[in-house]
């Protein structure tokens, strides 16, 4: 079931780049969410309607019974957010999301750009409870917007996570996709997981199909209501031949089956 | 009023059309896609008044490509482009499962032309667990039929004339609020005897990303929905009941959050609310609208909603 939460903010601070961190408690979301459920929350205060629009975001991690979530801040929405403050009550839709990653295949390989990383960082965690071998490619245009370099380190992930700056200004120079194919090919029944700005996704994609390698994208879309009754946040599934809802039918989908 | 609503025991309740609602509050077309994902993942759906479903039409149609929603200030922009899987789909696949719960259900249906609106309006008369049409003449989106029904009174006149010919369900409005006088549509509708006006469909907008320099809506125009369209909403209710309040119920919908808009609404003339663009933000905002009538009619002292409705034309000031 998913419920419309009121939860205090436990954490709200500015990390790197553009991105923010936002920490709430609730015991009953923390049991619930499993890798590729995302949020809806509402920037403002029950009875102020601007910005009116409740924004997605995926849960980064889950400690204890704290939920996690890295924000990228861009317009109206996301900078009230930042203006929250430690204690101030947010209304919370979750966990939303209905088509989550698959778990039948030997090899993961995860590929996340930008803020991306934190839709594919809870499933890291999934994955090493589970004794699942993975690896994780994290990449970004330049260092400050390595914004889950800490969670890694924390997390002791660093031997599963090869970052990749366009710059060169940390880890390896190039983009996500530089090394994709080799890595992909390493092992035997290997998926590709990947989440971040859609050119990336595409570009992941395509090497995916060239190699014959399953792809499975955590998509993004502008969303009014998170849980399927609008209709706004379609994407083309190519084999139906009809949009689909990115937050009812997925937010997780199989890239060979749809338009990205 | 009490020629066309009756009062039932408990003060929200009462019959309409020869259904019996148990509270006024209902959601609204395309707000709230058939009812099932709400009923089966947030609440149970038979605590509301009714269900209006997203817009059905006969054969299936894609909408619109996507970016299909913005957000505007205290408002939004969509141009869904009616998307949904026909009505021979929704009759076998969807409405079983809906009539699973205690709410009335009305279809919200339209066509590209009047053959199309005949066909989904002969369909559905015979189709067990509708229990009222609400015809959408308004919707902005679709380039070859909405918006010629809703802004003409003689081609809606004939339209609705003729759909009430063929059905024998309960065939209620919704007026376009894209037009210099909702008086004429009104009165079209009032003259060819639909059972009930709708007030308002969406505003047409356009929202331009400064960036790009383009309109942000892959069909560059959209509707504009939610708090910001209330005034506009409560305005149209309160013109159309001065003229035809006796004479042809009025369903209000626009801009409603909270029960206080819904007031609005009522003493504007509306014997019942939809809640539409809410439902995104504001997931349980139709329950609560429902709890806060109640309790404002205990306030003031009323003993049924039904006392209010159009009250707020009795305070003329001369
Ligand atoms: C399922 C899902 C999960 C998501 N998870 C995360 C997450 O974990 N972390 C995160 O930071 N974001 C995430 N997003 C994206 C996030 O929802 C948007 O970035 C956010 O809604 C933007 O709100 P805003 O108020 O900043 O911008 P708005 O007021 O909506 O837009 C202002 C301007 O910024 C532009 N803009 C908005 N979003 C973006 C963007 N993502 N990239 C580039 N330009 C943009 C708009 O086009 C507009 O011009 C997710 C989205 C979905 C659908
Ligand atoms: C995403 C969306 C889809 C809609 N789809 C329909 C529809 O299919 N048929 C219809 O008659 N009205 C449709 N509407 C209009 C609403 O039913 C309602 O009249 C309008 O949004 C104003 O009410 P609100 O401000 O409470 O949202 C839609 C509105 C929105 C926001
Ligand atoms: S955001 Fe409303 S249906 Fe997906």
């Amino acid at each position: 079931m998913i419920k419309d939460y009121k939860v205090e903010i436990t954490e709200n601070r500015f990390i790197s780049g553009i991105t923010w961190l936002l920490k709430f408690k609730n015991k009953e979301i923390a049991e619930k969410a499993k890798p590729a459920h995302f949020v809806m929350v509402r920037p403002t205060s029950e009875h102020q309607y601007d910005p009116m629009m409740r924004r997605a975001f995926a849960i980064a991690d889950v400690v204890d019974d704290e939920i996690w979530i890295y924000y990228d801040v861009y317009g109206r929405g996301t900078k009230t957010l930042t203006e929250k403050k430690v204690g101030d009550e947010i209304e919370v839709l979750a966990p939303l999301g209905k088509n989550l990653f698959p778990e039948n295949f030997d090899y993961y390989l995860l590929v996340g750009g930008g803020i991306g990383f934190a839709g594919l960082s809870y499933l890291m965690k999934k994955l090493r409870e589970k004794n699942k071998p993975f690896k994780a490619i994290y990449g970004v245009r330049r260092k400050e917007q390595l914004s889950m370099l800490d969670w890694i380190k924390e997390n002791d992930f660093e031997n599963n996570v090869i970052i990749y700056t366009e710059d060169g200004s940390y880890g390896k120079k190039g983009l996500v996709t530089r090394d994709l194919k080799e890595l992909a090919l390493e092992n035997e029944n290997t998926a590709i997981f990947t989440c971040g700005p859609h050119g990336m996704m595409k570009a992941v994609d395509k090497i995916a199909k060239e190699i014959k390698v399953p792809c499975y994208a955590s998509l993004e879309s502008k969303m009014a209501c998170g849980f399927g009754i609008c209709i706004g946040c379609v994407i083309k599934d190519v084999e139906k031949d009809s949009y689909v809802r990115v937050c009812y039918e997925g937010p997780v989908f199989d890239t060979y089956k749809i338009e990205l | 009023m009490e020629k066309i609503v009756k009062p039932l025991e408990d003060s929200l309740s009462y019959e309409l059309f020869g259904i019996k609602f148990k509270n006024p509050v209902w959601t609204a077309s395309g707000c709230f896609s058939y009812g099932l994902e709400v009923a089966e993942n947030l609440y149970d759906i038979s605590k509301l008044g009714a269900v209006v479903v997203k817009g059905l039409s006969y054969k299936p149609r894609t909408g619109n490509p996507p970016q299909r929603i913005v957000e505007t200030p205290a408002g939004m922009l969509n141009s869904i482009g009616l998307q949904n899987p026909g009505i021979e789909y929704f009759s076998k696949n969807i409405l079983p499962k809906l009539r699973n719960y205690d709410t009335v259900i009305i279809a919200n249906v339209f066509g590209e032309d009047e053959e199309e609106y005949l066909k989904v309006g002969e369909f559905l008369d015979k189709t067990d667990g509708v229990h009222a049409l609400e015809l959408n003449v308004s919707c902005p989106n679709v380039k070859k039929g909405g918006i010629a029904f809703g802004s003409d009174p003689e081609t809606l006149y004939n339209l609705v004339y003729k759909l009430k010919q063929i059905t024998n369900k309960p065939l209620l409005v919704k007026l376009s609020p894209n037009v210099t006088d909702i008086t004429q549509t009104a009165q079209a509708c009032v003259e060819a005897k639909a059972d009930g006006l709708v007030l308002i469909n969406t505003l047409l907008g356009m929202a331009i990303d400064v960036n790009k320099e383009q309109p942000i809506l892959a069909t560059k125009t959209g509707g504009l929905s939610g708090p910001a369209i209330l005034p506009v909403a409560v305005r149209m209710i309160y013109q159309v009941f001065e003229k035809y309040g006796s004479s042809i119920p009025i369903v209000g919908v626009g801009g409603i959050t909270t029960a206080e808009d819904a007031l609005q609404h009522f003493l504007a003339g509306a014997v019942a609310v939809q809640i539409g663009t809410a439902n995104f933000y504001d997931p349980y905002s139709p329950l609560k609208v429902i709890e806060g009538l109640e309790e404002h009619l205990n306030k003031k002292g009323y003993k049924h909603i039904l006392e209010i409705v159009g009250k707020a034309h009795k305070l003329k000031i001369t």
